[in-house]
């Protein structure tokens, strides 16, 4: 529970990380490149008109725009993550002046190589530094319009995969309800462990798609959908679980494996006559864990089913990614005659997560 | 009344069983697991009523009510699906009779009440509304007085003839009704035209071949037949093989 706090807060607001780009990605150093031209031309373009030499004006702003630009966010790379605990007024403040400084210290060099007049007449100071303030502001408003633009993308994908995880396929509700409705005569104990494995699937789909389970947890959430389905399937699926020598107390996003193991009935048992054999495989290398969910491709395969299909372990890539990163990832083969996902994710225990 | 059940879980059946078996004027004569042994079982106990599961493995309900129409005698059909696939709201539960699991035992009295056949307009719009594509997964066949089911897979090409179509596949060939137009349309780029007369499954060709006339053929994969292309269509047909 504690870990789930602690990001779902993370995911509400922007983060001072956040709240400038990332200046590391290639688009955001052309971005500006333009930006500083753009202004410099700006500049230029304001003083041609009484300036003896527009077009030197025009060279020695681009110059300085994009050496106190550069200088201004190689020194927010380093800044940046130290101002994640300040408010965002505040990080922005301390941006702002250290660009009024980086653009003072500049127009100082530039004195001291060009000499005083010189240097003054092509680079007035007041009005630079007035020109500093001002663009600096605009790429400031910029920086944050466009977190959080981000943060709202970031938003929409935990919604969809919230609402994703939430569904229980109604197609499988009312057909465990029958089910029931015929156990609850024919076989009362088997009705009762059937109403207590739906109410515990229901209630996994409610949990926030961001919080995190021990394996063990959601190996049986998996076992318990699992034995629904066997009174539905009948002898039309064979279940084999090798899961005894993955560790119980490893961390997973909440519904990884059911889902699979769901699309695995959906696409590999219902359509087929004969069934097969269902697999749930796991094992560990190092503090890398692997789970393999195989399952039979039956000879009909409709088009339709092979979407939803897509969508669900989309869903599941994306939550592994968002929990592990590049640790996690997942992989789907079709075999001869048979269809295999296999999961691969860090072995990380409660207790370090925090 | 006589009443044939068909569901693929068997506690799905065992709920309508016990249900009927309440009722004064009818009984299960027979059960069935999916669409073709619903055919199957159809043509031995020729029962009154069908109720049937919409989404089954293989050939599911609305295939093999499909099937079933083409009998002399078709039973009426009842169908019994869960909510999920099929749009059936968009259908008077009275007019096409259908129920939904679980089902109520005055539901299930009323619609037995009401059975009827479902019309070829029904099954079309159920075709068009529900996720499942129209086409069949088998063809049927009057065969020696009963119905021969023949695999869409199993198909190696379809040909006009004046009045019927043969269809040929890999264990003999059956006679059928519809016309080439419409089984062109129904399986769209399962089978590819060849001639006027003939479609030819694109999983079973092997290669092309040309006669000592200058006439192009199909060579199939395990199978003598040799249909014959049409000028106008050798172009499109050599170009749809060197993709295979």
């Amino acid at each position: 529970m504690p870990t789930n706090r602690t990001e779902t807060q993370l995911a509400k607001k922007p983060t001072a990380t956040e709240l400038f780009p990332d200046f590391s990605h290639r688009r955001v150093s052309i971005a500006f490149v333009f930006f500083a031209a753009c202004a410099a031309f700006a500049i230029s373009a304001a003083s041609a008109p009484w300036h003896p030499d527009p077009v030197q004006s025009f060279w020695s702003a681009l110059a300085l725009c994009v050496a106190v630009g550069g200088l201004w966010i190689s020194s927010l790379r380093v800044v940046a993550p130290r101002l994640k605990k300040q408010k965002i007024a505040t990080a922005y403040l301390i941006a702002w002046a250290l660009l009024m400084a980086i653009t003072g210290l500049s127009l100082g060099v530039c004195y001291a190589v060009l000499g005083t007049e010189k240097g003054s007449h092509y680079m007035p100071l007041p009005s630079t530094l007035i020109m500093a303030a001002a663009l600096g502001g605009l790429a400031l408003r910029y920086f944050y319009i466009h977190a959080n633009w981000q943060l709202n993308q970031e938003r929409g994908q935990i919604a969809r995969s919230q609402a994703l995880a939430a569904r229980i396929r109604p197609h499988f509700l009312f057909n465990t309800l029958n089910t029931i409705a015929e156990l609850t005569r024919a076989d009362p104990e088997a009705a009762e462990h059937a109403v207590e494995d739906l109410a515990r699937l229901y209630r996994m789909s409610l949990a926030d798609v961001q919080h995190k389970v021990p394996l063990a947890d959601e190996i049986n959430t998996a076992k318990s959908y699992l034995y629904i389905e066997q009174y539905r399937l009948g002898s039309r699926m064979r279940q084999t679980w090798d899961t005894d020598r993955l560790p119980a107390d490893a961390q997973l996003p909440i519904l990884t494996l059911q889902p699979l193991v769901e699309n695995a009935i959906y696409h590999g048992f219902e359509p087929c006559p004969d069934g097969g054999h269902l697999r749930i495989e796991g094992w560990s290398e190092g503090d890398r864990l692997y789970m393999v969910v195989t399952n039979p491709i039956p000879e009909i395969e409709r088009s339709n089913r092979q979407k939803g299909n897509n969508m669900a372990t989309e869903n599941i890539r994306q939550r592994l990614q968002m929990a592990f990163g590049k640790q996690a990832s997942m992989q789907t083969e079709k075999l001869d005659q048979q269809y295999q996902v296999t999961l691969r994710f860090p072995y990380v225990t409660g207790d370090t997560q925090g | 009344m006589r009443i044939l059940v068909v569901d693929d879980e068997p506690l799905a059946r065992a709920r309508i069983l016990r249900l009927v078996d309440t009722m004064a004027d009818a009984e299960v004569v027979a059960e069935a697991a999916n669409g073709r042994e619903a055919i199957e079982q159809v043509e031995h106990f020729e029962p009154d009523v069908v109720l049937m599961d919409i989404r089954m493995p293989g050939i599911d309900g609305l295939e093999a009510t499909r099937h079933l129409n083409s009998l002399e005698k078709p039973p009426a059909v009842i169908f019994v699906t869960a909510y999920g696939d099929y749009a059936l709201e968009a259908f008077d539960a009275h007019a096409l009779g259908y129920l939904l699991k679980p089902v109520q035992r005055e539901k299930l009295e009323d619609a037995l009440g009401r059975a009827r056949q479902v019309t070829q307009a029904q099954l079309s719009a159920l075709n068009n509304e529900t996720s499942f594509g129209a086409a069949r997964t088998h063809i049927s066949a009057k065969h020696r007085g009963g119905m021969m089911l023949v695999p869409v897979r199993e198909i190696l090409y379809f040909q006009a003839d004046q009045k019927y179509v043969t269809v040929k596949h890999s264990e003999g060939e059956v006679l059928i009704e519809d016309s080439l137009k419409s089984l062109e349309d129904e399986f769209g780029e399962m089978f590819i035209r060849i001639h006027r007369k003939t479609l030819v499954a694109r999983r079973h060709i092997a290669s092309l071949a040309r006669g000592n006339s200058g006439q192009f053929h199909v060579v199939l994969k395990n199978h003598e037949d040799q249909p014959e292309i049409s000028r106008r269509h050798v172009t499109e047909v050599k170009q749809a093989t060197s993709k295979l």
